[in-house]
């Protein structure tokens, strides 16, 4: 049996630090178009519909006894690499999208006049060095990030607190119910950390579900929290507002500390990093897998992470040329289709073609 | 693989190191080219905006440092353009170094620029980090440019006497300190209204010390200015606002010719009701209050008669300037400064969506109760007989 390279814990940490980073951008925009309390009962029904998305790939592992990416392999044959091959194309174009979201942020928020091309470089080349350095450090240095995380979240969240206006969250109107439930698709569908947490939890020896519970549980409190802080404080201003977090810290005080926008920059950018950082390990984990085994062996594997680093960087640099394509990009994978493909569709393609050939273990299959 | 990673790291660390030096990658401006701005004034000319920057230059002798608290430590400069960002520009024509707006402490706006729709017209100040959305606003009958050149020398720097007057005034019921965030949060929405503090430099009495006073408030609307509430009424808006941090009521009652009280703790809640077809609010006003100073009629003592008096008309008083603050900008001014609509959308939902597009204009009838308990729990270190 093989040894765990990373815990439950770690797991959990490094793939809440990833989703945080869509909460502390704009993406938590038109999720429901307005905050207020559908988009708070957007959430859990968000998180429901992951755990039941999730559900055909966790069966899969089950019946077959392995990682989803091998579990693939072993029902489906050389089919199987479809697999890593669609999950490549995923974590590009969604870490090319990370990529476009912070540069613009720092070239439009924080170094008004900078060249956003700067940014997307010094990123890449940053996470491509980690990325090498292989998912024990990464996981390691998320521990140490998500205690910042936490430490910048709880001294904005006290440093607004005297601002909270309860009368700014929107109550219900006619036709919420229909947008509680499009705000909650589209949260789900956006949540790339619940793909993400699948090829990673590979690296678990046991637990994977347990943690798959534990990661739900911290984005929706998470999730929660930062909606409640914008809609009370900001109220109708965060809508107009292209990244109202941030906003949220600009007016934190506590005591002497005002400038709480200046270290939400800081943890920000590092999970960005983190991100685009287990983008590219996963990307160069699901490609290799796909690669016969003596190419494996004979080095030309390592040429991989350079390539997919090289190639992202293009497209988030393309992004930053036609911001359409970006826009393009996003709402691609806003449909929730990418998502539904891989988490849902070819797992069950799976667990069907492994019952028929015979491939899935007794008294577990589908 | 080793050679390509060497490779990798070392543009990493040029990259890092082009970071200070290359303007076109990362913009830097050194602190010695920065005029960091501590207030700004806002004027409107009908076809250009005039911006006046109060900016921080210390004027101590012991070095380009060290600041003398005796003088202003300030210099102004005025800029002029078709809009705020290019009347800033425009000042690169007769000064050398680049505005910072990341230290300012004060927007003021004048006469003319606070009738516009202030939401395009503040849009410059919160629309990137180097200026930031906590700073206090004020508008002036006059203009702004004026207000921030007066000579205040109660601080070291004029636009922290400023900010230090309003922030004395809102400790004492006199005032409400306003940011720059408030105003853009309450005219998000287009049903809600926005007040701002109205300074004028003070009467001749005070000229001397280029001292400037609070005047009263403001509402704006997302149009632009509705109309003020003097001084007089300042206590009822702020006590109804729930904004109310301190206040001295002077009372009269059968026992006392004279009676001073003072609040230190303040909660308000407004609930609303619908009769007979028409919105009604509620207002819960609990007070606690200090007893600072009396004088008894002739031979009378204070007792705990005398006391009771003291709150019945202390809360007599409170009812009578929250019911004036409200009847006056809700009624004679249309305006919506309580967030009466939102208590209505969330109470009262089925009126609210009759009344949403033309709140709070379509609501000449709404009404107001004011249920107040004003307790005098502290009477200093005076006896009061059973």
């Amino acid at each position: 049996m093989k040894e765990s390279k990373i815990s439950v814990f770690q797991l959990v940490v490094v793939v809440l630090l990833c989703r945080s980073f869509n909460l502390l951008s704009a993406d938590i925009l038109n999720v429901t178009g307005h905050y207020g309390m559908e988009h708070f009962l957007a959430i859990p029904l968000a998180l429901l519909m992951q755990a039941i998305i999730v559900l055909p790939a966790f069966l899969l592992m089950k019946a077959t006894g392995r990682g989803l990416t091998e579990a693939t392999s072993w029902t489906l044959g050389k089919g199987g690499m479809i697999f890593p091959l669609v999950s490549c194309l995923y974590l590009f174009f969604a870490s090319a999208i990370t990529i476009y979201n912070l540069a613009v942020f720092l070239a439009n928020a924080v170094y008004p006049g900078s060249s956003a091309y700067f940014f997307a470089i010094t990123l890449v080349l940053a996470a491509v060095y980690a990325a090498w350095l292989g998912l024990e450090g990464i996981a390691r240095s998320a521990v140490i990030l998500a205690v910042l995380f936490v430490l910048s979240l709880l001294l904005t969240v006290l440093g607004v607190v005297e601002r909270v206006n309860p009368v700014n969250i929107r109550p219900l109107e006619d036709g919420s119910g229909w947008n509680i439930l499009k705000g909650a698709w589209t949260l789900c569908a956006r949540s790339s950390a619940i793909y993400l947490y699948l090829p990673l939890s590979e690296q678990l020896k046991s637990g994977r579900r347990k943690g798959f519970f534990w990661y739900l549980l911290c984005a929706g409190i998470l999730m929660e929290c930062v909606v409640f802080f914008v809609s009370t404080v900001l109220g109708e201003l965060a809508v107009k507002e292209a990244y109202p977090f941030f906003m949220l810290t600009t007016v934190a005080q506590i005591s002497i500390f005002q400038r709480m926008d200046a270290l939400h920059v800081c943890v920000w950018v590092a999970v960005c990093f983190l991100r685009v950082t287990l983008f590219l390990w996963a990307m160069r984990e699901q490609f290799v897998s796909c690669l016969p085994l003596h190419a494996r062996e004979n080095g030309r594997a390592r040429w991989v992470l350079p390539f997919f680093a090289l190639a992202t960087l293009g497209a988030a640099c393309g992004m930053l040329l036609q911001h359409q394509t970006a826009e393009l990009m996003l709402n691609l994978l806003s449909t929730g289709i990418p998502i539904l493909l891989l988490i849902v569709a070819i797992p069950l393609v799976c667990l069907l073609v492994g019952w028929i050939r015979g491939r899935l273990r007794k008294g577990e299959s589908a | 693989m080793k050679r390509a990673f060497s490779l990798a790291a070392v543009l990493l660390l040029l990259a890092l190191l082009l970071t200070g030096c290359d303007y076109t990658l990362v913009r830097m401006v050194n602190l010695q080219d920065r005029a960091i701005v501590q207030g700004v004034g806002v004027d409107w000319d009908g076809s250009e905006f005039e911006v006046t920057m109060q900016v921080f230059s210390p004027e101590g002798a012991g070095g380009q440092t060290m600041v003398d608290p005796s003088k202003e430590n300030a210099q102004m400069i005025t800029c002029r353009g078709a809009s705020i960002a290019e009347a800033v520009e425009s000042s690169a024509r007769n000064q050398g170094k680049e505005f910072y707006l990341g230290h300012n402490r004060i927007v003021i706006l004048g006469w003319e620029a606070v009738q516009q729709p202030l939401e395009g017209l503040l849009s410059y100040f919160v629309n990137s980090l180097d200026s930031r959305p906590d700073v206090t606003i004020l508008f002036t009958k006059g203009k702004a440019r004026d207000v921030l050149s007066v000579g205040i020398t109660q601080s070291i720097l004029p636009a922290m006497s400023i900010e230090n007057t309003i922030r004395n005034a809102e400790r004492n019921g006199l005032g409400e300190e306003v940011l720059l965030i408030d105003v853009l949060e309450a005219l998000a929405e287009p049903y809600r209204d926005a007040v701002i503090p109205m300074i004028e430099t003070a009467g001749e009495e005070e000229a001397e010390l280029g001292a400037v006073e609070i005047t009263g408030v403001g509402i704006i609307s997302p149009e632009g200015y509705v109309g003020e509430v003097a001084a007089g009424e300042m206590r009822g808006l702020l006590t109804l606002r729930d904004t109310i941090r301190g206040a001295v009521y002077t009372l009269h009652t059968a026992d006392c010719e004279r009676a001073a009280v003072q609040l230190y703790q303040n909660k308000t809640k407004l609930s609303p009701v619908l009769r007979d077809g028409q919105p009604a609010f509620v207002a819960e006003i609990a007070g606690k209050w200090t007893l600072v100073e009396k004088k008894m009629r002739g031979d009378a003592v204070f007792t705990e008669e005398s006391l009771a008096e003291l709150e019945e008309a202390l809360a007599e008083q409170i009812r009578g300037e929250c019911e004036s603050a409200f009847y006056k900008t809700v009624r004679d001014y249309q305006s919506d400064v309580f967030l009466l609509g939102d208590l209505l959308w969330q109470k009262q939902a089925d009126y609210w969506s009759l009344m949403r597009e033309v709140w709070p204009q379509g609501a000449e009838e709404i009404s107001i109760e004011c249920e107040v308990s004003a307790e005098i729990d502290r009477t200093g270190l005076q006896i009061v007989k059973e």
